[in-house]
C-alpha cells in the first residue's frame, strides 16, 4: 500500500490489509495529528486499507501562532541577550533532593478519586454532540437570535416561544 | 463506525466528542459550533461588517467560508508577509478562493508598512520570526479594519491554537498575557477594533476535515519559518496528553476560559493611548510597530545583509 506523506511531500510502501489506526500507530503518527484521506474521502480509524489503497496522511498542524510579544520589542531584544539571574540559583538547587520528592512518591501509590469518574464519562457521548443532534431538527439558534434581535429589543426581554436546552460543549 | 446522527458510514471520528459523523453532518456539526461560539459571545450581528484575516490555510479560509454561507458581510484580510513562494502561494490561494465565492480581498504587504519583509524583520531583530511575524500582523489587522470602517477582525484561531498559547502562557506564567486570552476581545480603545476568533470551539483537525469535505483548496504546506516554533511544540506535546486522554485541550482551554481567566482579568489594569507616530493604540508612548519598523529601517540604512531562505 502507498502512504503519501507532506511537509515535506514522500511516498513509503506499507503493508496492507490492515486496519488504518494499526498503520498510524507503525509509521508513530498520532491520529489527531492527521486526516486520512483515500480518492475523496475521510477514512476512520477503524476501517480496513488494502494492500493496493494509495492514501494520504495530510498533516493538520499549522504552526507558528505570531508568538506573543508582552513587552515592547526592544526590551524582549535586550533580554534575550542577557543571562538568566536564575541559573546560579538552579545550579545550586539541582545539587540538593528535592522536599515534594517524598510526597510525590506517597501520593503516586494511591489511586486517584478521579479515574473512577472519568472512566465513566468516556463511555458517554459528548453533550455538545447531544445538542448538535437535538439543533439538526430545528433552526440555527444563531440565526433565531439574530432574527429576534433585528426586530426589537433585547433577547433578555423575549421569552422563547420553546425553552432551549443549552449545554455548554464541555 | 457509524455517523451519530443519521447511522451512515461515518468519515470522521471526534474522539473528545466519543461520537463520529458522515460527512454531511459533521458540516452541520461545525457550522453550529461556529454558530455558537458567535451567539455565546456576541461576536458580531448581522448587518455589522466583518474584517476575516485569511491566510491562505485551512483554518481562515473555513471560518471565511461558513461565514459567507451564513449571510455575514465578511470581507477577507489577506496579509502579504513576503516569505518567498510560500507567501506567492497562500496568497493565490485566498485570490482564487476569493474569486469563486464573489467575496472581496483587501491585501495589504507588510514589507510596505514596516520597511521589510518578514524574512528580514527576522534577521534584523535576530528574534524568532513568528514574533515580528505576529507583532506586524496584529498591527495591520487593526489599522486595515479601522481604515476600512469593519467593526470587528475576525481569525481562524482554533482551539488547538489557543490550547497552545495557553500553554506557552502558563508555562511562563505570563499573568498579563491570561486576560487577553479570549474567544473575543472588545474595543477598549477607539483605535482598537474588536478581535474575535470563532473557531475557538473546533480542533484543528476538525477545521482542515471541514476544508478538505468543503473542497476548499487551502495551503497544506506549513510556513518555512514555522519549523522549530514553540508553539509547535506545545502543539504537540498537547497532542500527546489527547491522544491518551480524549478532551484533555478541551478542557484545558474551557476550564481557563470559564474558571481561571475571571481572576486574571479583574487584575489586569492596562491602560491604552494613542502611539505618539502613528496614532493606534498602545500601552507606552510609542507603539511596539513602530519601534519595529525603526529597527528594520535602521538596520537597511546600515547596510542588513540579506536573510537566508
Amino acid at each position: 500500500m502507498r502512504v503519501v506523506l507532506r511537509n515535506p511531500r514522500r511516498e513509503v510502501e506499507v503493508a496492507g490489509n490492515r486496519r488504518v489506526k494499526d498503520v498510524l500507530r507503525d509509521l508513530d503518527i498520532l491520529p489527531e495529528t492527521v486526516l486520512v484521506i483515500r480518492g475523496d474521502d475521510l477514512v476512520t480509524a477503524d476501517q480496513m486499507l488494502r494492500d493496493d489503497d494509495v492514501i494520504e496522511l495530510r498533516p493538520v498542524m499549522s504552526g507558528g501562532l505570531g508568538g506573543r510579544i508582552t513587552a515592547p520589542l526592544g526590551d524582549a531584544v535586550e533580554r534575550s541577550r542577557e543571562p538568566s539571574e536564575a541559573v546560579g540559583d538552579a545550579v545550586e538547587r539541582s545539587r540538593e533532593p528535592s522536599e515534594a520528592v517524598g510526597d510525590a512518591v506517597e501520593r503516586s501509590h494511591e489511586p486517584s478519586e478521579a479515574v473512577g469518574d472519568a472512566v465513566e464519562r468516556s463511555r458517554e457521548p459528548s453533550e455538545a454532540v447531544d445538542d448538535a443532534v437535538e439543533r439538526s431538527h430545528e433552526p440555527s439558534e444563531a440565526v433565531g437570535d439574530a432574527v429576534e434581535r433585528s426586530h426589537g429589543p433585547s433577547e433578555a426581554g423575549h421569552p422563547r416561544s420553546k425553552p432551549v436546552s443549552r449545554t455548554p460543549l464541555q | 463506525m457509524k455517523c451519530r446522527k443519521c447511522g451512515a458510514p461515518a468519515a470522521l471520528e471526534l474522539r473528545r466528542h466519543n461520537a463520529a459523523f458522515c460527512a454531511s453532518d459533521f458540516l452541520d456539526f461545525f457550522r453550529n459550533q461556529v454558530r455558537e461560539a458567535i451567539r455565546r459571545h456576541r461576536m458580531f450581528a448581522r448587518g455589522e461588517r466583518v474584517l476575516v484575516a485569511v491566510s491562505g490555510g485551512k483554518d481562515s479560509l473555513a471560518l471565511w467560508d461558513v461565514l459567507l454561507d451564513d449571510g455575514y458581510d465578511a470581507t477577507g484580510l489577506y496579509l502579504d508577509l513576503g516569505i518567498f513562494d510560500y507567501s506567492v502561494e497562500s496568497k493565490a490561494k485566498c485570490e482564487a478562493f476569493a474569486t469563486a465565492r464573489g467575496a472581496r480581498l483587501v491585501i495589504a504587504r507588510v514589507a510596505d508598512e514596516v520597511g521589510a519583509p518578514v524574512p528580514v524583520i527576522k534577521h534584523v531583530t535576530r528574534r524568532p520570526p513568528c514574533s515580528g511575524c505576529g507583532l506586524s500582523k496584529r498591527y495591520l489587522m487593526n489599522r486595515v479594519a479601522l481604515e476600512h470602517g469593519m467593526d470587528v477582525v475576525a481569525t481562524g484561531h482554533n482551539l488547538d491554537d489557543e490550547a497552545a498559547t495557553l500553554f506557552g502562557s502558563v508555562m511562563h506564567w505570563q499573568t498579563d498575557a491570561l486576560p487577553r486570552q479570549s474567544p473575543a476581545l472588545p474595543s477598549t480603545h477607539p483605535k482598537l477594533v474588536r478581535r474575535v476568533k470563532p473557531l475557538y470551539r473546533l480542533s484543528e483537525r476538525e477545521t482542515a476535515a471541514y476544508a478538505f469535505l468543503r473542497r476548499i483548496d487551502y495551503i497544506v504546506e506549513e510556513c518555512p519559518f514555522a519549523r522549530g516554533a514553540t508553539s509547535i511544540a506545545h502543539k504537540e506535546i498537547l497532542n500527546r496528553m489527547e491522544e491518551a486522554s480524549p478532551g484533555a485541550k478541551h478542557n484545558f482551554l474551557f476550564g481557563f476560559l470559564e474558571k481561571a481567566r475571571p481572576a486574571f482579568e479583574r487584575a489586569e489594569g492596562a491602560v491604552l493611548q494613542e502611539c505618539a507616530r502613528c496614532g493606534q493604540a498602545t500601552t507606552g508612548t510609542v507603539c511596539a510597530f513602530c519601534k519595529l519598523s525603526d529597527q528594520v529601517k535602521r538596520a537597511a540604512g546600515g547596510g542588513a545583509a540579506a536573510p537566508d531562505r
